[in-house]
């Protein structure tokens, strides 16, 4: 590059590079518009995407599962078929000797026996069942015997067209499944009933094998409630944890206390296992802190870094606003909005002294939790242990000072963040009222893991333990 | 409220309306002439002065106060103006007729045009040569530098800026030709 190149270069970079012409007065409209609508915006971070979508899914999952619940699909084939079709039911306590209660013998209206046996012997795997002479001997047998001691053979001779692969399949399930075999249910084919001996007669044997189930303890021929329903409220106990490398933290930390605000919500658990149960709902969380004033002799007090945390210069009583701040952001107050909207506003005077002033801070958050309970005890006072996480939507940000001369005004704090995620810890005790009705008194402990405050520059961690109690109803 | 830059800043940072725009008060004609230079059209210039205030905006957290406010800012509005041509600028034809003119006589002409006039000539320039001049002969990048922002090789840059420069004083010539038949001042 020529040396008169550098020049002309050098010339025009003299002219232009501080040349300023101001912009059309639109570009800021534009401007101060698309700031408006990005402060309005709720920003939904990722994780709390991801949160969403596993509420969707496990609530989703429950209700398919719910749907195709297939855990005893034999009972609710034969049994509860033939309940809905069968003449009262007959015990047939001939059958039923003392050690085994519980042989019952349904007759429906195409003259099948059913026959249902509660108690098995506790040895039943080792009858053989397949066995062929066993199998045979059933067939000799009749099941109108008046032998309540030999009921085994009753039952088993019942069997003419028993298939030996069947039995075979219900032993092998029963072992996998590590329950007993406790439940058999057979028809017979002619079958005439004696209601007022209460006994059944089988004319012609053959009688064949319909169905085996299997049971744990008895015959079950509803499903105990996996769903449930419920409300809480309760007070919660809040504070923060502030962090920042530019914050006097301790500053904040001795003018700033805790308060006691409030929760409450419904919610909606499912079982999903026999120790576990996953919940969710939709709460309203209350949450702030609160602060007394560290100076009010009128001179504007600055923090000592950054200019943060000016206190409050109660001497601008003829000012518009008055701002300070407190860890979680800037507090404007608007004198005049206040008296427009017939709000005693009364500034302090320099003879107050501060700590009569004290500035409530609460966020107020829309929580949707996704919380798994652990089952500790499981007797009629249960008792679990609950852990999770939940999503929270800012609804309610807001400021009230009150303090001497009925001064008692309200602001909020610039710049929160509109959404945050809390991990919450805790134990739930249940109690059953009536039913399937349960009340229901849980301490939890919550920590916000995002900072509520806007500021990039300091972190403010918000934490509460609250006692939640209400009800729930399992269905 | 104090209207010392670093109050604002701090009041940006917050995201309190009035700060954000004191500060564009305050750095808003400078920057629009950034962007005049760097855009073909008084409009682009203005989409370019926009969406560069955004973006302060949103990333002033991210200033730590090293060095100049201004250059901070002044660099987003170059980066946003980058963004918005670097496109057009692999693909537009140039158009241009170039005719050598010798350098001499150059310089004192282009003492005499205004600051408007050569932002006009500057403006005129297709997006890959204004550019390359731009950045190189005002805000003062290598020809490394520029070859990074804009993906092209080195080669190119330099290849760029002088044709740049042989339009500019064409397009100069041509003016001071046309000034002195109608009898216009130079």
């Amino acid at each position: 590059m020529n040396e008169n190149q550098k020049n002309i270069d050098r010339l025009i970079q003299d002219k232009l590079f501080n040349y300023a012409i101001n912009p059309p007065e639109i570009v800021w409209k534009k401007i101060e518009g698309d700031l408006k609508q990005e402060k309005n915006r709720i920003i939904i971070p990722f994780y709390l995407k991801i949160a969403g979508v596993l509420i969707l899914f496990t609530g989703l999952g429950g209700v398919i599962w719910k749907l195709t619940d297939k855990s005893s699909p034999r009972v609710i084939n034969t049994t509860t078929a033939f309940q809905n079709v069968i003449t009262p039911s007959i015990k047939d306590n001939r059958l039923a000797n003392e050690s085994e209660k519980s042989i019952i013998t349904n007759v429906n209206p195409k003259n099948e026996v059913v026959l249902i046996r509660k108690a098995v012997p506790t040895n039943f795997q080792t009858h053989k069942i397949s066995d062929n002479h066993r199998l045979m001997n059933f067939k000799e047998s009749s099941v109108n015997s008046d032998t309540s001691n030999n009921t085994e053979n009753h039952l088993l001779s019942s069997v003419d067209q028993m298939s030996p692969a069947d039995l075979t399949i219900a032993n092998r399930e029963s072992q996998s499944r590590s329950v007993k075999l406790d439940t058999v249910v057979l028809t017979s084919n002619k079958t005439e009933t004696d209601s007022s001996a209460n006994s059944v007669k089988t004319s012609k044997p053959p009688v064949k094998i319909l169905d085996v189930f299997l049971a744990e303890d008895a015959p079950k021929n509803t499903k105990s409630p996996k769903w449930s329903v419920g409300g809480q409220a309760g007070p919660q106990y809040s504070y923060r944890d502030v962090n920042s490398d530019k914050l006097t933290t301790s500053h904040y930390n001795k003018v700033e206390s805790p308060v006691m605000a409030y929760a409450g919500g419904i919610n909606i658990q499912l079982e999903a296992a026999r120790l576990w149960a996953v919940q969710s709902g939709i709460y309203y969380s209350k949450i702030g802190t609160e602060r007394t004033l560290d100076n009010a002799g009128g001179t504007k007090v600055t923090d000592p870094v950054q200019n943060w945390g000016n206190s409050y210069n109660m001497t601008n009583q003829g000012n518009a606003s008055d701002v300070y701040m407190n860890s979680t952001g800037e507090i404007t107050i608007s004198y005049k909005k206040q008296e427009a909207l017939g709000i005693n506003a009364i500034a302090a005077t320099a003879s107050d002294s501060p700590d009569e002033y004290h500035v409530d801070q609460y966020c107020e958050y829309l929580e949707i939790p996704l919380i798994l309970r652990y089952r500790l005890l499981a007797n009629k006072l249960k008792i679990n242990l609950l852990g999770g996480i939940s999503s929270n939507i800012l609804v309610g940000n807001s400021i009230h000072e009150t303090g001497p001369n009925n001064f008692d005004i309200t602001a909020h704090i610039e710049a929160v963040n509109k959404t945050n995620f809390n991990g919450s810890l805790g134990f739930g005790i249940e109690y059953p009222i009536s039913g399937n009705i349960l009340f229901n008194i849980e301490p939890v402990f919550k920590y916000y893991f995002s900072s509520v405050s806007g500021n990039q520059d300091v972190d403010v961690h918000p934490y509460s333990i609250g006692l939640m109690t209400g009800i729930s109803c399992k269905f | 409220m104090t209207e010392n830059l670093e109050d604002i800043i701090e009041g940006c940072r917050h995201k309190n309306p009035k700060p954000q725009h004191l500060l564009y008060e305050r750095f808003s004609a400078r920057m629009f002439g950034v962007c005049l230079r760097y855009a073909g059209s008084y409009e682009d210039a203005q989409d370019v002065l926009h969406e560069g205030f955004i973006k302060a905006f949103e990333k002033i957290g991210q200033f730590q106060g090293k060095g100049a406010f201004e250059g901070w800012l002044r660099r987003i509005m170059i980066n946003t103006a980058l963004e918005k041509y670097r496109n057009r600028y692999k693909i537009i034809n140039i158009q241009d007729n170039i005719t050598e003119v010798e350098g001499q006589g150059f310089e004192e002409l282009a003492e005499n045009m205004t600051a408007n006039e050569i932002m006009q000539f500057i403006q005129e320039l297709s997006p890959k040569y204004r550019l390359v001049f731009n950045l190189f002969a005002i805000e003062g990048y290598t020809h490394k530098e520029i070859s990074a922002m804009l993906n092209i090789t080195e080669g190119t840059s330099k290849s760029d800026l002088s044709r740049a420069r042989t339009i500019l004083q064409e397009k100069v010539k041509k003016y001071y030709n046309h000034s002195i038949r109608t009898g216009m001042r130079i």
